[in-house]
């Protein structure tokens, strides 16, 4: 685009018709026009200007080579005219910071002082750009062929030299004083103009510190946000002091609120946004970080305050405002699971210190019926446990809906706080199971399938808390036991339902033997009407007795806590024995090879009985139906115990039992005993009392140490636990030669990490103990020690 | 600040030898130049009177502006095949050097 004709045009092409070689003109006449229209600009009188009169000018000034001293000439009109109008403008204005002086005086000077300020920047930019406008072809092509800013960037840091940096008057620090002093004021509660404070930031997001405008290079960033943000520090540490000096933690965590809220405002509509990230970290490090453990912990209304007292809201602010530090929430996780734990160990103390009370009564009363006293009572106590637990879990939980957001991170804490105490209460498994136990036989009536469904499911929420699930299963499988064998539970369905459940939460391994139970009692029914269509076929002549019976796979089954490994036999009278003789031989014709045990301590029996009054019918336990079927014999007036105990050979600790329920126990005093006391000795006489009657027509004789679920005496327990650690020891060592048969050669820190990682979902195991377990393998020869690395095991095939 | 000027309305361009053009603003504001005289902020006279007058220009180069002007207008954003703009060789070099002093 040259401005130049070309000197070999061709004939054609006419050249511009005034030559501009030829069209005269002097500087110093066209800047004298120019420069009398720029005044005539600054004085915002521009309406008899012409716009193309002047931009004309210029143009041909800069054709002319006048570029240079146009541009310069400009700069020093610019320059001067500011200088003026700081002088004469600015000047009168500025604040007096003077020290006696009020809020409200303050507060107008400086005032004034910021309109004074907007009002010249806004006049410097409205006649910078018309003079840009006019020399819109000085920039253009002057410039840019010299590489020299343009006008307008010139004419910015015209005034930022010559306004705010006065060689005479300090503009730019008086306008940071007036600005952060008008934030403060706001911070107090003041009212104050934010659109001039707004325009005045303008003005300082508008000027650079170097002409080519870098955006890190504003003066708003390198003059005024280090001081605003210097200010705010001092403010919010002190601020902060403050609150906690004076408030609770309700109030403190509301203000910090505020102010957050408050400062984010203020750089939305007073200050730049870009300051935003950094006064909020001011205010985040001041208020939160510094503090806000501590406002936490206070006392009254802290955490644990908020957490007792359900107030959702709070905890919620609390939660944001810690989010905003900690994504993870540290501070709160940690107090929360503190508190959590405290909880639960304050339910945890209530058994703690009830068992203490039975124990020390215990050693005072007769052992046998207040041991019985206390295991009732500790059974609703395990109960109430329960219930006190679940309660905690749903007080949290709700919390944790309510204000955490439903964090994963929190509620992974919630769950760490609750496993902690509940495993500090090596009893809970069993008072988990019991609480299951409990439900399925009687608390689940009346409810629907929702409501049932829910309370299992907070049983599982307990189950998945417990480390050691090998003892809750073990728990479990006896009052399991317990409750289809004497048809305890409401239903099926619900027991299914249950056991599906635990299949979900630990897989198939844990449940097959309850699944076998299962499985075994429909059996046994289809057994027994079976059996009961043999009678029919045979046309045997014994209808009095209907036998309902149920064949158990042993090995499903938990003998040992349900009576005892020992097997119990007994001398049946005859009427039984024949019954049992005839079954047991239908039962091996079915099953060849099989071997039936008969356990008599887990039936019942009902018995018509004809007193002197009337007839009665009576539940009792096979072993008193044996018993009592000694006395059927009019001729026998009284048996000594020595005599029952040959004729029955019932075991000594079963028969003093039933005794005791047939013949001590109030109300079905069925037989009289001679002498009367509550012991039973060899040398006692029973007899039929004829003379019985009761209420009830129909009633039950429990034997003393009832059949239902209860919680286990501490001798129970030993065994339990014994019985526990015996089939760790088993599932360690498969645990052990599986990972070793699939590694062959397994350093002992390695080893012992991958048993732990197996095992883990059913116990947490004691290393002591697998060591010992892998001794014992070496004893045994499954593994070896590497003879160069003693820590090294091979496995030997 | 450029973008206080109404582009409604039209406006009058006037030679240096006395004829009359009258375009619609928005067209004439494809010269950054007329665009900017009309800027309200500033308040020229041409502003007030809405018409400009060009010394240097004599109306057959004018009228070559304006066709210029309304060419451009209509195939702006135009995708395909657009016309050429024909200007007479004779022509050429002034209408460059005006084409400089409006910036279009």
């Amino acid at each position: 685009m040259s401005s130049k004709p070309g000197g070999a045009g061709r004939i054609k092409i006419r050249p511009p018709r005034r030559g501009l070689a030829n069209d005269f003109m002097k500087f110093d006449e066209a800047w004298g026009l120019l420069s009398e229209a720029l005044q005539q600009i600054y004085e915002r009188d521009a309406s008899n200007l012409s716009f193309e009169e002047l931009y004309r000018t210029a143009y041909k000034m800069v054709l002319k080579k006048h570029g240079d001293a146009l541009y310069n000439s400009v700069n020093d009109l610019v320059k001067e005219r500011l200088r003026r109008v700081t002088a004469t403008q600015l000047k009168p204005t500025r604040p007096t910071f003077a020290a006696g002086s009020s809020a409200i005086e303050r507060r107008e000077s400086g005032n004034r002082f910021l309109a004074s300020v907007k009002q010249a920047w806004e006049d410097h930019q409205l006649c910078l750009g018309m003079i840009t406008d006019i020399l819109m072809y000085l920039d253009r092509v002057y410039c840019n062929d010299n590489k020299k800013p343009s006008i307008q960037a010139v004419g910015m840091s015209l005034f930022r030299d010559n306004v705010l940096r006065n060689v005479d008057y300090d503009i730019g620090a008086d306008l940071n004083r007036v600005l952060l002093e008008q934030m403060q004021m706001e911070r107090d509660g003041d009212v104050i103009d934010r659109a001039r404070i707004r325009s005045c930031v303008y003005m300082l997001e508008g000027l650079y510190e170097t002409l080519d405008e870098r955006e890190d290079q504003k003066v708003y960033l390198t003059k005024f946000e280090g001081a605003f943000l210097d200010a705010s520090d001092k403010f919010y540490t002190e601020e902060a002091r403050k609150l906690i000096e004076v408030c609770d933690a309700a109030t403190y965590i509301e203000r910090t609120n505020d102010r957050l809220n408050e400062e984010w405002e203020r750089t939305q509509s007073t200050i730049s946004t870009l300051t935003e990230p950094k006064i909020r970290a001011i205010v985040e490090q001041r208020l939160i970080t510094e503090n806000i453990r501590e406002v936490m912990q206070l006392e009254a209304s802290g955490l644990n305050f908020m957490l007792d007292n359900d107030r959702f809201e709070q905890l919620k602010l609390l939660y944001e405002l810690v989010r905003r530090v900690d994504t993870h929430v540290n501070e709160i996780r940690r107090m929360l699971k503190d508190r959590i734990v405290h909880l639960g160990k304050e339910i945890n103390k209530g058994v703690y210190s009830f068992r203490k009370a039975a124990v020390s009564a215990d050693a005072s009363g007769e052992p046998s019926t207040v041991e019985d006293k206390t295991v009732h009572a500790e059974t609703l106590m395990a109960l109430r446990w329960v219930e006190d637990v679940l309660a905690l879990k749903d007080k949290i939980d709700k919390i944790w809906l309510c204000s955490f957001e439903s964090d994963q991170g929190v509620q992974q804490t919630i769950s760490k706080a609750f496993a902690e105490f509940i495993n500090d209460n090596r009893r809970s498994p069993e008072y988990i199971s019991l609480f299951v136990d409990e439900n399925i036989k009687k608390g689940l009536k009346g409810k629907t399938e929702a409501e049932v469904d829910s309370v299992l499911d907070k049983a599982i929420v307990l189950f998945r808390y417990i480390q050691d699930k090998d003892i809750f299963e073990r728990y479990y499988k006896k009052h399991l036991s317990k409750r289809l064998i004497l048809g305890r539970s409401v239903s099926n369905d619900v027991e299914r339902a249950m056991i599906s459940k635990f299949k979900v939460e630990v897989g198939y391994s844990f449940t097959s033997k309850m699944e076998g139970m299962f499985k075994d009692m429909n059996v046994s029914q289809d057994l027994t009407t079976e059996y009961k269509k043999h009678l029919a076929n045979l046309h045997s002549e014994d209808p009095t007795i209907d036998l309902d019976i149920k064949v158990l796979t042993s090995t499903f089954w938990p003998w040992s806590s349900m009576g005892g490994e020992a097997t119990h036999t007994c001398t049946y009278p005859t009427e039984l024995e024949k019954i049992r003789a005839s079954f047991q031989q239908f039962y091996l014709r079915r099953h060849n090879g099989r071997q039936l045990t008969w356990q008599p301590q887990m039936g019942t029996a009902d018995v018509r009985a004809t007193f002197k009054a009337r007839k009665y019918e009576i539940n009792v336990a096979t072993y008193a139906l044996v018993i009592l079927l000694q006395f059927n014999d009019p001729d026998s007036e009284s048996l000594t115990y020595n005599e029952i105990k040959t004729l029955t050979s019932i075991p000594e600790s079963e028969l003093i039992r039933h005794l005791q329920s047939l013949a001590v126990a109030p109300r079905t005093r069925v037989l009289i005993k001679q002498p009367m006391s509550r012991d039973v000795k060899p040398t006692d006489k029973f007899s039929f009392n004829a003379n019985f009657t009761s209420k009830q027509l129909k009633f039950k004789i429990g034997t003393v140490k009832s059949m239902g679920n209860k919680v286990e005496t501490d001798k129970e327990r030993k065994e339990t636990e014994d019985k526990v650690d015996e089939s760790r020891a088993h599932l360690i060592e498969a645990a052990i030669v599986r990972t070793m048969k699939a590694r062959k050669t397994l350093k002992h820190s390695d080893l012992m990490l991958q048993i732990t990682e197996q095992l883990s979902k059913r116990f947490m195991p004691d290393p002591g103990m697998i060591k010992k377990r892998v001794e014992s393998l070496i004893e045994r020869e499954y593994l070896e020690r590497d003879t160069k690395d003693p820590n090294t095991y091979i496995y030997l095939a | 600040m450029a973008d206080a000027v109404d582009d409604q309305g039209s406006l009058t361009l006037i030679s240096n030898d006395g004829f009359q053009f009258v375009l619609p603003k928005k067209t004439a504001f494809a010269s950054k130049t007329i665009r900017n005289m009309f800027n309200k902020n500033s308040g020229y006279i041409e502003a007030k009177e809405n018409c400009v007058k060009f010394e240097e220009m004599n109306a057959i180069m004018l009228e070559k502006v304006c066709e210029y002007f309304c060419y451009k207008e209509k195939f702006q954003g135009v995708k395909g095949q657009i016309p050429d703009f024909h200007i007479r060789p004779e022509m050429a070099l002034e209408l460059m050097t005006i084409a400089d002093f409006l910036e279009a």
